[in-house]
């Protein structure tokens, strides 16, 4: 039973060492709360396709020059 | 503490580190939350042979390269003085910060830089530039731009969540500290540039 309290504490102590975040609006805090709540867990249901979607538009009207920048990234390692 | 201990423990960090890091493309909020309290400092030293083995490697790729061992050097000192800002200007301001939370939160954030320039050079071996404007040329093209994007949106949301669990501060002292991070990194980067060290920074 004091395992399971020790644990308990521990845990509490861990999700409340840090004060929610307040953007000093609530429309923004509202929009904070909305964007990052679904990047907490499984960021990458959301990114993976959006980064997919940002790449096609920058393809539209970049294209030639969205090209020339992958070949130089190419060499940037 | 003999030799057999120091491996065994040594190992128990790298498969630590390698769940921390499943963790982080996961749940990446529990997993920098518990990475803040982090003090077991074998993980970052396995973290940072990985590092080393990835400049080692792509000394083997590159035409007239520095030697590894000074890249990774070079390396270690931009590190330093990324996590040492931050925590100084934390300090100044009197906020009661802890440098270990600093160092383990901007470690482990080093996992998407270190799997972007390890598959680059891959893609370097397997497609070697320049793309042309063929359909697979830009087919790969928008693929790796995809890719790269998703990577650095990872990449930010972990140095967010680094500053606000080692610094404890707010969504916008979060944005100043970072603004005012790149007024001199940047300046700093397009010096390794010129000097042909990091083409892209590796931080």
């Amino acid at each position: 039973m004091r395992t399971i309290n020790f644990r308990l504490k521990k845990k509490m102590d861990e999700v409340f060492s840090l004060e929610p975040n307040n953007l000093n609006w609530s429309v923004f805090t509202d929009f904070y709360k909305l964007i990052t709540s679904p990047l907490k867990s499984m960021p990458f249901l959301i990114v993976i396709p959006l980064s997919f979607i940002a790449a096609m538009i920058f393809y539209f009207i970049f294209n030639y020059w969205l090209i020339k920048l992958v070949s130089l990234l190419q060499h940037g390692f | 503490m003999d030799f057999n201990q120091i491996i065994a423990e040594f190992f128990s960090s790298v498969l630590i580190v390698f769940r921390r890091s499943i963790m982080l493309i996961f749940s990446p909020y529990r997993a920098m939350r518990r990475i803040s309290l982090e003090t077991d400092y074998l993980q970052l030293g396995t973290i940072f042979l990985v590092v080393y083995v990835y400049f080692k490697f792509v000394y083997y790729l590159k035409d007239k390269p520095l030697p590894a061992t000074i890249i990774f050097f070079i390396f270690l000192i931009n590190f330093f003085l990324t996590v040492n800002f931050f925590y100084l200007i934390c300090r100044i301001f009197n906020r009661q910060v802890e440098f270990s939370s600093f160092f383990f939160t901007f470690s482990y954030s080093l996992l998407p830089t270190l799997i972007w320039f390890f598959s680059v050079s891959l893609f370097y071996i397997i497609l070697p530039p320049p793309r042309t404007l063929s359909l697979m040329g830009r087919g790969f093209s928008v693929f790796f731009i995809a890719y790269s994007l998703s990577l650095l949106v990872w990449k930010l949301i972990l140095v967010y969540l680094s500053l606000r669990f080692s610094t404890k501060l707010g969504f916008y002292r979060i944005i100043y500290l970072i603004i005012l991070y790149l007024t001199w990194f940047l300046p700093y980067s397009m010096l390794l540039y010129q000097l042909k060290i990091f083409r892209v920074p590796f931080i």
